[in-house]
C-alpha cells in the first residue's frame, strides 16, 4: 500500500507525525513507570524494563532526527483522505450502535454506508439493486452462520 | 502389522468422511478472522461424543488441522490472519497476493501445509514417548528465551528502521501488560475501567492492527484490491511443487522445528510460525528478500504451524499436558469418552490411539485436495470481487470475528481502538507486526522472566538460571544470532567491497 511521497511537505509531515508520536510514547513510558510504583515488586519488573526500552528507543529517534541521521520518514499514504475520515468515523458509529439499535441492523446500515464511501463508479439503479443484494446476502448469511449455527448471542438492541 | 490393522480402521468411509469434512469445516471456519482454532474445536466438540472415541478423535483432529490451515487462506488474500497462526504468513503472502501471485500463495501454504502436518503426525506416530521428555526439560527460562527469540523477529519485520520496530514492539508490550498480572496478581494500567481488567485480547488486536489499516486505506484509491496475474491461473501447482523442492531443507526444518515447538504446552503454532520464519530468513541466502513475498517466508510459517498440531498431542496424548489450547479441549473431550490420557495408554487402548493417529494422517493429506479447491475459489473471489463490497465484507468480519471472540462488544471496541492507532502509526513508518508480536509474546516472555527470576532467587543463583541451562543458551544464542545476523552479514560485506576495491587499486598504483 505504501507509495513515494509526492512532495517536499509530505515528507515533512512524516517528519513531524514521527517526532509528535516520540514524545507521546516517552510520555507513556513515563506514565508507566510512575504507575508501576504502586505495584508488587513481581509485577512491576516487567513494566519498568518494557517502559526503559520504549523511553530509550523514542528518545533515540528523537536524537537521531536532530542530528540528522535519521532513516528517511515513511513515505505518506496518497488518495483520499475524506474518504479515510468517513470510514473511520463510519466503523467507529458501526460498533457504537450495534448494543443500542442490535446487531442485524446496524450491520446492514454500517455495510451499505461503507460499501457507499468505498464505491468510486457512477450510481445506476441496477449497480445500487446488486449492493443491496450483496449487503443482505452478506449480512444475513453470516448472522445465520453466527446466530444460528454456532449459537453466538449477539446483541439485540432496540430492533433486532 | 498392527499398525496396518489401524490404518485399515482409519480408512473406513464414515472416518473418510469425518477427516474429510471436519478439514473442510476446519478450513473454512480458520479462514474467517476472529473463528479461531480453538473455537472451531470447541463449538464441535458435542457432536463427536455420540461417535465412537477414534472416530470423533479423528473428526476434531481433521477440524483443528484444517483450521491451522484455514487461517492462511485470510493472511495471504486480505493481510488479516485468519488464525493467530498465520501471523508470519501475512508478512509474504499478502506483498504476494498484492503482485498477482495470490493463487501461487495459497497453493504454497497448502503444500507446505500438508508436509507439516505429516511430519507432526509422524513424529506423534513414532516418537511420542521420546519426545514428550522435551516438553518436561523445558521450564521458566527457556519459555522466557524462547519468547526473546520471538521478539528478535524485530529487526527483520521493522522494514529498515529497527528503532521504529522496537519502539513498536515495546507498545505491544505494554498492550499485553495491561490488566491482571500473569504472576502477582496486580491489576495493571486499566484506568479503573472494568472492561480492561481481563486485558487485550490478542486475537481482537491482531484483528484490529492488520485488518483496520487495510481496509481505511482501500477506501483511499479506486484501484483494484490484489492485482490479477496475467501469465498464469490456475493452481499453479507445477511452479509450487518446484518452489518446495528448492526450499526443502526450509520445509523440514520448519516442521521439526513446529513440532518441537508444538510439544511444548502453551506454546502453539503462533511462536513456531515465527521462530521457524526466523530461521527461515536468517539462514536464506536473500534475507532480504523476506517481508516482501518471499515463497521461503510462506512456506517456512504454514509448514510450521501444521506441524504444532501433530506435536502438540504428543504431550497431550503421553502426558495428559495439553500442548496446545485447542488440545486442550480435545483433551477434554478424550476425558468424556473415558480415555485416559499418561504413558499407558499407547498400549491400553492402541487401537483408539494409533486409529486417531493414522486419521490426522489421512485427514492431513486430504487437505491437499480440500484446499487447492477451496483455495482456487477463494482467489478468484476475492480478485472477482468488486473493491466497494469487498470492503464492507472484510469490515463486518472483521467486527463479526472480534465480538465472538468473548461474545462481547468490549473486543469489538479493542479491536476497533488498536485498528485506529496501528493505522496511525503506520503512516509514520511503525509496522504493525512488531506491535503484535510484543502483544503475542509479552505474557510468555514476563512469566519465564519472572518465574525464572523467582526460581533463581530462592536457589541464590539468578544467573545461573538464566545462563547456565544448556537449552537457554542454545534458543539464546540463536536469537542473538538472528538479531546481529544481519549487521554482522553487512559488516563482512562491506569488508569484502573495501578489500575488492583495495585489489583493484593497487595494480593502478603500480603503474
Amino acid at each position: 500500500m505504501r507509495t513515494e511521497p509526492t512532495t517536499p511537505g509530505a515528507r515533512s509531515r512524516g517528519d513531524l507525525g514521527t517526532i509528535v508520536l516520540c514524545v507521546l510514547f516517552v510520555a507513556l513510558g513515563i506514565w508507566m513507570l510512575a504507575g508501576s510504583m504502586a505495584m508488587s515488586p513481581l509485577g512491576a519488573v516487567f513494566p519498568r524494563v518494557i517502559a526503559g526500552v520504549m523511553i530509550a528507543s523514542a528518545l533515540a529517534i528523537l536524537a537521531l532526527r536532530a542530528l540528522g541521521r535519521a532513516s528517511p520518514p515513511a513515505a505518506v499514504e496518497t488518495g483520499s483522505t475524506p474518504r479515510r475520515l468517513l470510514l473511520c468515523l463510519a466503523l467507529v458509529a458501526w460498533a457504537g450502535l450495534m448494543p443500542r439499535l442490535g446487531f442485524f441492523t446496524t450491520s446492514i446500515v454500517g455495510f451499505l454506508a461503507v460499501l457507499a464511501i468505498a464505491e468510486y463508479d457512477r450510481w445506476t439503479p441496477k449497480r445500487t439493486a446488486a449492493y443491496v443484494a450483496a449487503a443482505l446476502a452478506m449480512v444475513g448469511g453470516f448472522y445465520l452462520l453466527f446466530v444460528e449455527v454456532l449459537l453466538v448471542p449477539v446483541p439485540r438492541g432496540v430492533l433486532f | 502389522m498392527d499398525l496396518l490393522q489401524y490404518l485399515a480402521q482409519a480408512l473406513t468411509p464414515f472416518n473418510l468422511l469425518l477427516a474429510f469434512g471436519g478439514v473442510l469445516l476446519g478450513t473454512l471456519i480458520g479462514a474467517l478472522p476472529g473463528l479461531s482454532a480453538t473455537m472451531a474445536v470447541a463449538v464441535l466438540v458435542p457432536f463427536t461424543f455420540a461417535m465412537p472415541p477414534a472416530s470423533g478423535l479423528i473428526a476434531l483432529g481433521a477440524i483443528y488441522t484444517g483450521a491451522i490451515y484455514g487461517g492462511a487462506f485470510a493472511a495471504i488474500l486480505v493481510n488479516t490472519p485468519g488464525t493467530p497462526s498465520a501471523i508470519a504468513t501475512t508478512f509474504d503472502g499478502f506483498p504476494m497476493a498484492k503482485r498477482g501471485d495470490g493463487n501461487l500463495a495459497v497453493t504454497l501454504a497448502t503444500l507446505a501445509s500438508v508436509v507439516g502436518g505429516i511430519v507432526g503426525a509422524l513424529a506423534l506416530l513414532f516418537l511420542s514417548p521420546p519426545l514428550s521428555k522435551v516438553a518436561l526439560a523445558f521450564g521458566p527460562p527457556e519459555y522466557f528465551w524462547l519468547a526473546i527469540f520471538g521478539l528478535t523477529l524485530i529487526s527483520a519485520l521493522s522494514q529498515g528502521d529497527t528503532l521504529k520496530g522496537i519502539l513498536g514492539a515495546s507498545f505491544g508490550l505494554f498492550l499485553a501488560t495491561v490488566g491482571v498480572a500473569v504472576v502477582g496478581g496486580d491489576v495493571r494500567y486499566t484506568l479503573d475501567q472494568p472492561m480492561l481488567v481481563g486485558g487485550f485480547d490478542v486475537i481482537a488486536a491482531l484483528i484490529g492492527l492488520y485488518c483496520i489499516p487495510v481496509v481505511i486505506d482501500l477506501v483511499a484509491r479506486p484501484d483494484p484490491h490484489l492485482k490479477v496475474s496475467v501469465q498464469a491461473g490456475g493452481y499453479r501447482l507445477a511452479e509450487a511443487l518446484r518452489l518446495c523442492v528448492a526450499n526443502w531443507f526450509n520445509l523440514v526444518r520448519s516442521s521439526v522445528i513446529g513440532t518441537v515447538v508444538g510439544i511444548l504446552p502453551g506454546a502453539g503454532g503462533s511462536i513456531a510460525s515465527l521462530v521457524s520464519y526466523s530461521e527461515a530468513r536468517r539462514s536464506s541466502r536473500h534475507p532480504e528478500r523476506f517481508g516482501k513475498g518471499e515463497p521461503g517466508g510462506i512456506l517456512a510459517t504454514e509448514s510450521a504451524n501444521n506441524a504444532t498440531v501433530g506435536g502438540g498431542f504428543i504431550p497431550t496424548l503421553v502426558l495428559g499436558i495439553p500442548g496446545t489450547p485447542p488440545d486442550a479441549v480435545i483433551l477434554g473431550a478424550l476425558l468424556v469418552q473415558g480415555i485416559r490420557t499418561g504413558p499407558g495408554l499407547f498400549t491400553g487402548q492402541g487401537d483408539i490411539v494409533f486409529t486417531f493417529i493414522f486419521g490426522l494422517l489421512i485427514a492431513t493429506i486430504l487437505m491437499l485436495p480440500t484446499g487447492l479447491f477451496v483455495g482456487r475459489y477463494a482467489y478468484q473471489a476475492i480478485v472477482s470481487i468488486p473493491k466497494a463490497v469487498l470492503v464492507p465484507t472484510v469490515a463486518f468480519l472483521t467486527i463479526i470475528g472480534s465480538f465472538a471472540i468473548h461474545n462481547s462488544i468490549t473486543d469489538v471496541y479493542t479491536m476497533l481502538g488498536l485498528g485506529l492507532i496501528g493505522w496511525i502509526l503506520a503512516r509514520y513508518g511503525f509496522q504493525p507486526s512488531p506491535i503484535v508480536l510484543g502483544v503475542i509474546l509479552g505474557p510468555i516472555a514476563e512469566q519465564g522472566f519472572v518465574q525464572a527470576w523467582l526460581i533463581g532467587n530462592a536457589q541464590g543463583n539468578v544467573l545461573g538460571m538464566f545462563f547456565g541451562r544448556p537449552i537457554s543458551l542454545a534458543i539464546a544464542a540463536l536469537a542473538a544470532l538472528t538479531l546481529f545476523y544481519p549487521v554482522l552479514m553487512d559488516t563482512l560485506k562491506a569488508r569484502r567491497a573495501r578489500r575488492a576495491d583495495g585489489a583493484k587499486k593497487e595494480p593502478i598504483d603500480a603503474d
